[in-house]
């Protein structure tokens, strides 16, 4: 089911919502609970049922395994060693995700170095595998490690499935969670919450369902649709795909932090104007840093331990195979691969440049050279294959196809001798004279305003802020015609 | 304002807004789906959005047509009230771009449950019953596994009703115009046409252009499907007593020489069949003096209005162009492929 459809708006949501609260209300905190847990798994298996017993499974599997680690110093008979526990654990999660996600592209690759002929499995993609593999894992771990007491099966399942952040994020951490859906105040109706979960929502249906998805059009055509670029449609198609990815995925989050306010839970922040970022560390300190916070602590921070003496060469080295990961964990392919390793080197580069070389650079100039490598970094990010990528890449730096609009003919004909050319400027991606006032809209979006966060944290109960709402929630629901699906769920 | 106040506020807005946009889009109608409220100078002349699915609407909402046509892009050009000069029975055109033999049926289906039709025209061209894909998308309650789609609650749709109540008070002589000609009838409208008529240097630059443009055939294999489609289409029509009458309406000589005439002997193998074994056809595209003469066409696949009268008086009075092909006389077809 999608948040921005009308049926999770006006019936799920809702009917979820009341009867929470109304058996909550009436002392039945485990049917509340149990309640909880069924609209979760039914808002998942609304996409394709086939995938429920994939994630029944790989729930009663990791809560097997952590409850018999959380219970093992407890016990007298010692079978296996609490380590071959985890490593079972870890063998089982890494297993799925390899299976679903990786194993054709394991195949495909087989097959290209080997030259054999290895049939392809075509299996389909469980929705959300990422994401509730990844949050289980770190429960795993930290179980192991005997940092988690909890061990109620019902509020293990509402942490993994809890509908809000269930298929896209953010990717929340045992510790900020468990202990909410144990907090007996949150089981009663808090209006505070409800009306700042209705603010966020309604921002995020806007980001997503105006905005997302009209960037969305440019972006489409110039990396599907187009065979060839001119130098200003090649920009406006990375420029949109980065405009829609941020608004595409912070909509969603904002959605996902809007609706777990109206059940009293807070989700993580995950994202803090990305784009107004003047390093690269800077930036992933800003994006997806849910993400970010996961790779630190249960990738980089292992890696870094695996070493016997730590010195600056190897932490860089930890941080590319640790981007190289986490770029893998977005989709098996070579283009996430490489989107991975170029935002490790920008991060090996910042460092470096902070560390060893120490010039100050001015402002604006860190932050065009950030934005601008952002926006290289996610051509690969969105392109399906390497010619996608090196066509928008070769258009956005070749001098030699600029077009202009036929209405400057009169004005700037001496360009013709340069080369420049007068005509259709846009028509390869659709575009025509709003694509330009879109990207300047775009621009003026993410480096002007406030974040949503930064807006709740503000949050003030005014007519602004009830009208600013209840536009966006109006100007969404009479745009939800064209119902598209968030980036973010592919992978 | 407290906590309570703010949610009560929000959901006061939306509860008044949203009703309001989709009410004022189920009353002016912009597209002609429901034809509850038609209010002259206000929201009666409709706006045109996907051909196939607003002749359908106006087709849905007008029950006094006894006869239609159904076509392809050369269809549409037909003027039905020829029909009625000659039958008597008020007819409505409902050709629609790149139309094909699957749909037809689905269009001749719903007529027959629908509407009490005396006689049907089916314009078609090769492409017609070949796998071509047209990528045009049938209306929503002619298609399979139809689902109920609401969306009167759009904003698309609410700037579309605002265009056409504009559209109704400011342009309201121009829209009677062309519903003369397009809504009421199911025509297409081509002022080109008429703006060539009056002058000859347009004319005559027309008909150079006409020399110079690039030729196309759509469809390369005969889709089996498509024949059984036509044949049920044939049965369904004698079934329930409707006349059937199936056209292969002319296109330029320039089309028709193309590619050395191999797409030509394609059609004519095609249309001999169908003579042959399923129905006979009313063939214009036997080099008469249409096919050769360019000032005929619109383009060099579509005649223009002059053509109408010369097509009707074959169909009704057997004369002037074209032949009925039948099993009688198929082998004609076998001279022309010499």
């Amino acid at each position: 089911m999608l948040f921005n459809s009308y049926e999770f708006i006006f019936a799920f949501l809702p009917i979820s919502f009341f009867v929470y609260f109304y058996l909550n209300k009436k002392r039945l905190t485990t049917a509340a609970k149990a309640w909880l847990v069924f609209t979760s798994l039914f808002f998942y298996s609304w996409w394709n049922i086939m995938y429920l017993p994939l994630i029944l499974i790989s729930i009663l599997f990791n809560y097997t395994i952590t409850n018999t680690m959380i219970e093992y110093d407890k016990s007298r008979r010692k079978y296996f060693s609490k380590k071959s526990l985890l490593h079972a654990g870890l063998l089982f999660n890494i297993g799925l995700l390899v299976y679903f996600k990786y194993m054709d592209f394991f195949i495909s690759n087989t097959n290209t170095i080997s030259g054999s002929d290895i049939e392809l499995l075509h299996i389909a993609l469980p929705l959300a595998i990422s994401f509730f593999t990844l949050q289980q894992i770190t429960f795993l771990i930290d179980s192991y490690e005997g940092l988690v007491k909890e061990k109620n099966f019902l509020d293990y399942t509402i942490f993994v499935s809890f509908f809000p952040q269930l298929i896209a994020g953010p990717i929340v951490h045992h510790k900020e969670m468990m202990p909410q859906f144990a907090n007996v105040r949150n089981k009663v109706k808090n209006y505070k919450n409800i009306a700042i979960g209705l603010f966020i929502f309604s921002i995020g249906l806007f980001k997503k369902v105006v905005i997302a998805d009209t960037f969305a059009v440019w972006a489409t055509q110039g990396f599907d649709v187009a065979t060839t670029l001119n130098l200003f449609e090649a920009w406006t198609t990375s420029l949109s795909y980065t405009f829609q990815l941020y608004f595409d995925f912070s909509g969603y989050t904002d959605m996902a932090i809007g609706a777990a306010l109206l059940f009293n839970i807070r989700l993580p922040q995950n994202f803090n104007s990305p784009y107004k970022a003047t390093s690269m560390i800077d930036f992933w300190n800003r994006w997806h840093m849910t993400l970010t916070n996961f790779i630190t602590t249960y990738i980089y921070t292992p890696i870094i331990r695996s070493f016997n003496k730590l010195t600056f060469h190897k932490a860089m080295i930890a941080t590319v195979i640790t981007f190289l990961i986490a770029g893998l964990w977005h989709g098996a392919s070579w283009m996430f691969v490489i989107f991975g390793g170029l935002n490790g080197l920008g991060i090996v580069v910042n460092h470096y440049w902070k560390i060893k070389i120490k010039i100050k650079i001015n402002k604006i100039l860190a932050w065009l050279i950030t934005f601008n490598f952002v926006n290289i970094t996610f051509v690969f990010f969105r392109a399906k294959e390497w010619n996608d990528a090196i066509k928008v890449l070769s258009s956005m730096f070749s001098l030699e196809n600029i077009v202009l609009p036929d209405r400057l003919e009169n004005k700037l004909s001496f360009l013709s001798s340069y080369g420049i050319e007068f005509g259709a400027w846009a028509k390869n991606i659709s575009g025509d004279f709003w694509t330009v006032i879109w990207i300047i809209i775009g621009f003026a979006l993410v480096l002007i305003f406030n974040n949503s966060i930064q807006r709740i944290n503000n949050f003030q109960f005014n007519y602004r802020t009830v009208s600013l709402a209840a536009f966006t929630f109006i100007f969404s629901i009479l745009s939800l015609d064209k119902v598209s699906e968030f980036l973010y769920f592919n992978f | 304002m407290n906590t309570k106040k703010w949610i009560r506020t929000w959901i006061v807005i939306v509860i008044v807004i949203v009703p309001i946009v989709g009410g004022f889009n189920y009353v002016i109608d912009p597209y002609g789906e429901n034809y509850y409220f038609n209010y002259p100078g206000i929201n009666n002349i409709k706006i045109r959005r996907d051909e196939r699915q607003s002749k359908f609407n106006y087709l849905k909402n007008n029950n006094n047509y006894k006869s239609v046509i159904l076509g392809n892009s050369k269809g549409t050009y037909i003027d039905p009230s020829i029909i009625k000069k000659y039958t008597g029975l008020e007819t409505y055109n409902a050709s629609f771009s790149a139309g094909t033999m699957d749909e037809f049926l689905e269009y001749t289906k719903w007529l027959i449950n629908n509407r009490n039709i005396k006689q049907l025209f089916i314009v078609f061209e090769y492409y017609a019953l070949t796998e071509f894909n047209s990528n045009g998308v049938m209306p929503s309650e002619l298609r399979p596994n139809n689902s109920f789609k609401f969306d009167y609650f759009s904003f698309s749709k609410f700037k579309a009703s605002t265009r056409a109540v504009l559209h109704n008070i400011v342009n309201f002589k121009e829209m009677r115009k062309e519903r003369k000609f397009y809504l009421d009838k199911g025509m297409r409208y081509d002022t080109k046409y008429f703006e060539r008529q009056k002058s000859i240097k347009k004319q005559l630059k027309h008909i150079e252009f006409l020399k110079s443009e690039k030729i196309m055939w759509h469809g390369k294999n005969i889709s089996k499907e498509r024949i059984n489609n036509l044949k049920e289409i044939v049965t369904l029509c004698k079934e329930n007593n409707i006349k059937l009458f199936l056209l292969q309406t002319p296109s330029s000589y320039r089309k028709l020489n193309f590619n050395g005439r191999k797409n030509y002997r394609k059609l004519l193998s095609l249309i001999k069949s169908i003579a042959l074994e399923i129905h006979p056809v009313y063939f214009f595209n036997d080099f008469n003096y249409v096919n050769n003469n360019l000032e005929y066409f619109i383009d060099n696949d579509h005649f223009n209005y002059d053509v109408n009268e010369a097509i009707f008086k074959r169909i009704f009075l057997d004369e002037g162009i074209g032949l009925k092909i039948t099993p009688n006389n198929a082998y004609k077809i076998d001279t022309l492929l010499l």
